[in-house]
């Protein structure tokens, strides 16, 4: 076995009012690749950040080829061969390829920035990674996955030694998963060290070598990934182990409430039809860019639609704002809870009653705290939000529970259909269930649900029926969702010409 | 935890202004009784220039931005910003003398007068919808370059109205009544009070109503924390600012008015310019950032008595020119400005320290 070229031992940092890590201790050897899970606040972007220079810890030793090192900058990490890819890719979408990669680092002759040596170069550290796009090209007009190739080659290029990604598969299709995981084998092959943070199964399993867990900030395990299962690896994660992940229910689908058809929108979708009964959750997924959210969006007044129709509860509607289609009893979830559906800075309870603020008041125009504070703690009771008050700042919550805030207001303003977009997007497991739980309740008690989501497993367990789109239309829909595979559905959401 | 709950009361930005204002007053109080004493050494008579009488009647130039710093905070509030209520009121004025005169003609001098002050707050409304409008209309554009060019282009108006000339109504008594406006005063608790304080005063209670107590404040300040939130929450953003924009315009066209008054009733093209720094310097340091969502009204009057008193103490009674008192007064605003997010660093360095503390000992 090879002596770690990396070892983080008791490293603790602590935060105004949070202890992000406490006492964790991690290492790492070369050509190997070790995956970092936990729950969404368990500590692993933390860490990252110390292990990077972004944060200094308040406590424990960085051990760099069995020499101590104080990270105490950005520089230092790089200089020393370590590298981050985020999710984001931080490059400058303006700018070409060969520039992104050489950006703080160029060749020069003399006082001028040599482009020629830098495109040359550029190319070869494309080649190394077989990716095929021309280092002139510009990064923006890159797909994501080109432009985490883009992340790769400068990490490359400031020969690092340890290379981190930070959810790399999050935005990426299967195929351009595939891509990347070669990449990173092919990189691992030849002595680089990469650190996989993911919560994706299939990165962990397909990929990793090994695999820590941390839960809490504290430091759990290492374990080889052949150790380890799937179950396991929850039970580490969560700390006990979740019965019922998905509920038992059996529906009572009702009358139609919302029936969408021919529906386009330039540019976005086109022809997209589809149906929702009382009662029923209906599942529309599709690879990322497909045009579920922008479909939903339309109906909803966001945005709006160029022709077809939307009929709720047997009316013709075109909302011209969200204020409108909630009026009609549609309460949407956005895909991102905390610039679409939340006020950080605000409590949970102004939060929750800001859809309805004019039911909270006293002859229809003063503000009544008590008539709020009802309203709210009824909800926080109702959806169980872990949090000391109503008073509490929604930014201060855990993810699962912010989004319990942002669906405790579609509840209080009392939609009959209610459009959840991603709704456990960056959910930790243990309010995911609980947010299924919730899902199966209100569809019990005669709610539509229209749940985008681009998790497989989830599509297949929570839905009555289930829409495919891909590339702006709706490509399938599958009523016997109990008989279905996985491959079924990534079938109908791949793009046509690929799929030929 | 009630402690705590004074501890952050007394931390409020209004109790910061308070003691800013008091420590203020005693400065020039004190050296006002300096002043008096070598005076009254030197033989001659003593003069209080500093008092509270004299602060009173001595408010008039000070409270003719303030209706303007109450539609700026409410601009703030949204995370906007408007440089164009200097121009508006000089176009409401410019429209107000323009109409004034041929109004006279075919009417009694009062209800022209009452016409020409209608119109005065028209045109600020339609100033204000236009701002509104291309700012809602045009999201990828700043709401500061927008106004920039709107303000440019009333004040052009103007001249394209009145020219480079003085407009003026001699002996018109209905017209002459705007002096009135601005120097009247009424006797309350023999105290004589200038009416226009009492109007701000007013019109502040009704801001600070509406922010505050009513739903429309907590819209306000929703969209002021996050846009599309407040959107996707319900809440109509676009035809809310518009209207919003338009109040703006409003008090815009009601500083004016008084303006007109300070200036013995004239008309100029030029006139009330750079006032929108004022109104937003007033605003900003009651307590209104431009990065939106929070501010209080009660900040906002305090921010107007603050600078009258700097204007009043550091001009006469420490006798500096006017250029060093803009001087001071832009220092206390940086100053202002920056000590929220000085406090709340050096709060977050002490509950790091705290935690540290107490892993120490665990």
């Amino acid at each position: 076995m090879a002596a770690p070229i990396l070892e983080m031992k008791h490293i603790t940092k602590i935060f105004p009012g949070v202890k992000a890590l406490d006492g964790v201790s991690f290492d790492l050897r070369a050509g190997e690749i070790h995956a970092i899970v936990g729950e969404n606040g368990a500590g692993k972007s933390t860490f990252i950040k110390v292990l990077t220079g972004v944060h200094q810890p308040d406590g424990g030793e960085i051990i760099l080829d069995g020499k101590p090192l104080v990270m105490a900058n950005p520089n230092i990490a790089i200089q020393h061969g370590i590298a981050a890819i985020y999710q984001h890719a931080a490059s400058y979408p303006d700018m070409s390829v060969a520039e992104n990669i050489f950006i703080g680092h160029e060749f020069r002759t003399g006082p001028f920035i040599s482009w020629v040596k830098a495109r040359k170069e550029a190319q070869k550290l494309l080649d190394s990674i077989g990716a095929n796009f021309s280092p002139n090209a510009s990064v923006g007009a890159l797909s994501v996955a080109q432009q985490q190739m883009v992340e790769i080659a400068k990490a490359l290029s400031q020969n690092a030694r340890i290379l981190i990604m930070d959810e790399p598969t999050a935005a990426l299709s299967k195929k351009e998963s595939e891509e990347l995981y070669s990449i990173a084998r092919s990189l691992r092959d030849k002595g680089v060290a990469i650190i996989l943070i993911s919560h994706r199964f299939e990165d962990i399993f397909g990929l990793a070598d090994r695999c820590t867990v941390f839960r809490d900030a504290h430091y759990i395990g290492t374990w080889d990934i052949d150790e380890v299962d799937e179950s396991l690896l929850v039970h580490h994660m969560v700390g006990h182990v979740i019965e019922h992940y998905y509920p038992e229910r059996t529906p009572h689908p009702g009358d139609e409430v919302l029936r969408v058809e021919k529906l386009s929108r330039t540019g976005y979708f086109r022809d997209v039809s589809f149906s929702l009964r009382a009662g029923e959750i209906v599942g529309l997924t599709g690879l990322v860019g497909a045009g579920r959210t922008e479909v939903v969006e339309a109906l909803c007044g966001v945005t709006g639609f160029d022709s077809g129709k939307v009929i709720v509860e047997g009316r013709e509607q075109k909302y011209k704002d969200p204020k409108d289609s909630m009026a009609g009893g549609i309460g949407l979830l956005p895909e991102d809870r905390q610039k679409q559906g939340l006020l950080l800075p605000w409590s949970i309870s102004k939060n929750i009653t800001l859809p309805i603020i004019d039911k909270c008041t006293r002859a229809r125009l003063f503000m009544s705290g008590k008539a709020e504070k009802t309203i709210s703690n009824k909800e926080k009771e109702q959806l169980a939000i872990k949090a000391p008050d109503v008073e509490t700042a929604a930014g201060t919550l855990s993810g699962g529970n912010q989004q319990k805030v942002v669906i405790a207001k579609q509840l209080a303003a009392s939609s009959r259909i209610i459009i959840l977009d991603e709704p456990t997007k960056g959910v930790d497991i243990g309010s995911k269930a609980a947010i299924y739980e919730l899902m199966a309740e209100l569809a019990a008690q005669g709610v539509a649900i229209l749940m985008i989501s681009s998790e497989m497993p989830e599509v297949m367990n929570m839905s009555d029926r289930i829409y495919v789109m891909s590339e702006g239309h709706v490509t399938k829909e599958f009523t016997d969702v109990k008989n279905l595979t996985q491959q079924q559905i990534l079938e109908a959401a791949m793009p046509q010409e690929r799929t030929a | 935890m009630k402690a705590k709950k004074a501890l952050s009361r007394f931390l409020r930005w209004e109790t910061m202004l308070i003691v800013l204002l008091v420590v203020l007053w005693l400065v020039f109080d004190a050296k006002d009784a300096s002043l008096q004493a070598a005076r009254i050494a030197k033989g001659r008579r003593a003069t209080d220039i500093f008092n509270f009488t004299n602060m009173l009647n001595g408010m008039g130039p000070y409270l003719l931005y303030s209706f303007m710093a109450l539609g700026m905070s409410l601009i703030l509030g949204m995370g906007d910003i408007d440089i164009s209520v200097g121009a508006i009121a000089a176009l409401s004025a410019s429209v107000m003398g323009t109409v004034y005169g041929p109004f006279k003609k075919a009417m009694s001098p009062g209800l022209a007068l009452a016409l020409a002050l209608l119109c005065c707050v028209m045109t600020g409304a339609a100033c204000g919808f236009l701002n509104g409008f291309l700012v809602t209309r045009f999201r990828e554009l700043f709401p500061m370059i927008i106004t920039l060019g709107t303000q440019l282009f009333y004040r052009g108006f103007c001249y394209l109205l009145l020219g480079g000339d003085t407009l003026q109504y001699k002996d018109d008594a209905a017209w002459a009544g705007l002096k009135k406006l601005y120097s009247g005063s009424v006797s309350i608790g023999g105290l004589s009070v200038p009416t226009m304080l009492i109007w701000f005063l007013l019109l502040a209670l009704m801001f600070f109503v509406f922010l505050h107590l009513t739903t429309g404040g907590r819209r306000l300040f929703a969209i002021g924390t996050n846009r599309v939130t407040a959107r996707y929450s319900g809440i109509r953003v676009d035809s809310f600012e518009l209207c919003m924009f338009v109040i703006c315009g409003v008090t815009a066209a009601l500083s004016s008015m008084f303006y007109v008054g300070s200036v013995s009733a004239t008309v100029r093209a030029d006139a009330m310019t750079g006032y929108e720094m004022y109104a937003i310097a007033v605003a900003v340091l009651g307590g209104f950032s431009t990065g939106g969502g929070k501010g209080n009204i009660v900040g906002v009057v305090l921010s107007v008595i603050i600078f009258g008193v700097m204007k009043k103490g550091l001009g006469t009674v420490f006798g500096l020119p006017d250029s060093t008192v803009n001087l001071a007064v832009g220092l206390v605003l940086i100053a202002s400005s920056v000590l929220p997010n000085l406090l709340e660093d050096l709060s977050n360095w002490r509950r790091v320290r705290r935690q540290h503390a107490e892993a120490k000992l665990s």
